[in-house]
């Protein structure tokens, strides 16, 4: 019984919790130091990971393929019915989907126009009805910057628009910048004439046919086209995304192991410590005891440590908000919606971290101990702390 | 009359409370972050995965409107960039 | 009394490192038998030995030549991973006391009692009959350094004694103590003694030569340890 209440700990628990208690100050040193260690190794690999695992997830839902028309001068507009027409030649190339899309002059910088979704998602935007000409449903970054409820959009003509809608939060990593118009608008707004579509969205019976069927829709349009798949630009994001994790944890892993060893070392060997392991060698500690006093402290400084480093870098990239800040601080980018992202998987993850600075520290407050408890016994008649 | 004061002596003599809320404080605090990492974890996006199909996008809005991260579709090796629409300022 | 009780040694020799690489010699050929059950005081000049023979009977340094036996195991000759648990079978009283300063005094009794793996009510009694052996029960909870050296030194007694040893050296334990402590341990050593303990005092102080607590004299003198009195066999 612990002889006052409360949970039932072991003597040598108790015991190296008073030390810690005693090397208060060194103490708290530590846990900042392991905390802040976690934290700065785990947020950009957390991060790098689940936004490739939210990008993968995200790109399944894209089209397999996108055919573009092009001439000398860049994109040009291609005819929606031909498209489709020769689209459907091609066997394993399906619904082929004309879209009308392209990019404009918003209030504050580019935005995208899209038109006339497929299909709604049903929780999105319950009862809303495709936006009439003069209206429009925008993204979050473009309502921040509309006034008065209305958006005036510039490219080849220039268009004002009553913002009849927002898209909901959950939708932002997909509709941040989006302005949904209806088509004569986006027609007028892109100079494309009825019938004409930015380009072509093709799904695939089998996403492994990609290439053998992006030559025969190649083959197929009489006008030179590109062709862009979805396995490729996924696996351009994907490492575009882990790249830039591993670049952060490259840039601090010298200086964050340069402290480890001497925080370890400050920790396991301060002065007079000998002495002390003296007395107790004396009292009958073993050095198994000692060791395992020893590992008993830095469990107790380290495990909370790395528990709250993890936590912290589980906030930083999973919470919506925090996450816009992680992204822009590791990726540069200036105009970030409130990341959603995946945490699936990120486990297996948090725990390699762990292992990565745990099991050092634990094998130097093991190895430290180990060396200074040598000779111990013999060290309390020759230390000057008793005399 | 002679008064005896008895002073009891504390027990347990070394009782380490401080010690003991310690050990308790580090429990719980592992316990929540656990708790916390456990939920972030194995949590799915909120994000409905029915957004890029509805407008048949290709990538999230991640970067800047009008630069060819956003729209990779418009991107061309012999394609120069100036003249396409909206992407006139992309290096 | 069986001959293999208690703690004896066999032409113990021991030297420090001397600056030129020979070695100091402070024991030499020492042969003792220290008996269960009685008290055995062991007098010398200062700088005789007597703290080094006491660290050489604990376990706490090896000897250069001979050997210690308790209860007829030659535990000089253990290696660490041995003799480090078999310490917990010796109270030791340290000439400079070694007590944590920071630390309560019930907590400097604590020490010898964590890797035991006793339960944590019965190091509580345990500590807290020592501290009232030793007449510190009120100041279980004050920090050692509050202590005066009288306190401290009564303290050390304690915690040689909380682990219910069966080897107890103590080394000076009532320089700092005044007639009727010095008493008070001489008797509280006999006390411990009677329940069948080898109890070995290194000591100069004359309250301790004649106290009649004291069954055995030994002293120490050019690196030889000699019996005052009747001369003890060694087994």
């Amino acid at each position: 019984m612990s002889g006052d209440g409360g949970p039932r700990w072991s003597p040598l628990a108790v015991w190296a919790a008073r030390e810690v208690q005693r090397e208060a100050g060194r103490s708290c040193l530590l846990f900042a130091f392991l905390f802040l260690l976690v934290a700065i190794i785990a947020t950009p690999m957390l991060f790098s990971h689940a936004l490739a695992v939210t990008w993968t997830r995200w790109m399944e839902q894209t089209p397999h393929l996108v055919v573009r028309r092009i001439d000398a001068g860049g994109w040009a507009p291609l005819p929606a019915e031909a498209a489709v027409h020769y689209a459907r030649k091609v066997p394993g190339a399906l619904d082929p989907t004309p879209r009308l899309w392209g990019v404009a002059t918003g209030p504050a910088g580019p935005v995208t126009v899209v038109t006339a979704p497929a299909d709604l998602p049903a929780e999105g935007l319950p009862g809303q009805r495709p936006p009439a000409p003069g209206e429009a449903v925008v993204g979050r970054a473009v309502a921040d910057a509309a006034v008065d409820n209305h958006l005036v959009l510039e490219q080849m003509d220039r268009v004002t628009l009553a913002i009849v809608a927002t898209f909901p939060d959950n939708s932002v990593m997909v509709t941040h910048d989006l302005v949904w118009v209806a088509p004569p608008d986006a027609r007028r707004l892109l100079g494309m004439l009825p019938d004409q579509a930015s380009d072509l969205a093709v799904r695939l019976f089998r996403s492994e046919s990609a290439s053998a069927v992006a030559a025969d829709l190649a083959a197929a349009f009489p006008w030179p086209v590109r062709i862009i798949d979805r396995d490729t630009m996924t696996e351009g994001l994907r490492r575009r995304a882990m790249g830039k994790g591993v670049a952060a944890l490259m840039l601090s892993l010298p200086a964050l192991l340069a402290f480890l060893w001497v925080m370890t070392g400050a920790v396991t060997g301060p002065a007079g410590r000998s002495a002390y392991w003296g007395v107790l060698s004396a009292m009958g500690w073993t050095t198994a005891d000692l060791v395992r006093l020893q590992v008993a402290k830095a469990l107790l400084v380290g495990m909370p440590a790395l528990a709250v480093g993890l936590a912290v870098a589980c906030g930083a990239v999973f919470h919506p908000m925090a996450a816009a800040w992680t992204a822009f601080l590791l990726m540069g980018t200036q105009q970030l919606p409130a990341l959603a992202l995946d945490g699936s998987g990120a486990v297996v993850m948090l725990l390699q971290i762990a292992a990565v600075v745990g099991l050092p520290f634990l094998a130097a407050v093991f190895l430290t101990t180990l060396r200074g408890v040598e000779g111990a016994a013999r060290s309390t008649m020759e230390a000057g702390q008793w005399h | 009359m002679r008064r005896a004061t008895v002073v009891a002596e504390p027990f347990p003599p070394a009782p380490c409370r401080g010690a003991r809320r310690l050990l308790t404080a580090a429990l719980v605090v592992v316990l929540m972050a656990l708790l916390i990492i456990t939920g972030a974890t194995l949590r799915r996006s909120q994000q409905t995965q029915k957004w890029p199909a509805a407008f048949s996008l290709v990538t999230p809005a991640l970067w800047p409107a009008g630069t060819p991260r956003r729209h990779p579709e418009t991107v061309h090796p012999g394609v120069d960039l100036r003249w396409c629409a909206g992407l006139e300022s992309t290096p | 009394m069986a001959l293999n009780a208690g703690l004896a040694c066999h032409g113990l020799r021991f030297g420090w490192p001397g600056e030129q690489g020979d070695d100091r010699i402070l024991l030499q050929a020492v042969t003792a038998w220290f008996q269960p059950g009685r008290v055995s005081l062991v007098t010398g000049a200062t700088g005789a030995g007597k703290s080094t023979l006491l660290h050489l009977l604990g376990g706490l340094l090896r000897p250069v030549a001979g050997e210690v036996r308790a209860e007829d195991q030659p535990v000089s000759r253990w290696p660490a991973r041995h003799r480090d648990p078999w310490r917990r079978r010796v109270g030791m009283v340290f000439q400079h006391l070694a007590l944590v300063p920071d630390l309560s005094v019930a907590e400097n009794l604590l020490l010898p009692l964590v890797p035991r793996g006793m339960k944590w009510s019965a190091m509580q009694a345990a500590i807290t009959r020592q501290l009232e052996a030793v007449e510190l029960g009120q100041l279980a909870a004050k920090p050692v350094y509050t202590l005066s050296g009288g306190q401290r030194q009564r303290l050390a007694i304690a915690r040689a004694l909380v682990g219910a040893p069966r080897f107890v050296l103590a080394d000076e334990p009532t320089a700092f103590q005044d007639d009727r402590q010095a008493a008070r341990i001489c008797a509280q050593m006999g006390a411990v003694a009677r329940t069948g303990v080898v109890v070995v005092i290194g000591s100069h102080d004359p309250r301790l030569r004649n106290a009649s607590e004291v069954d055995d004299r030994w002293h120490l003198a050019a690196g030889r340890l000699t019996a005052v009195g009747p001369p003890q066999a060694a087994p």
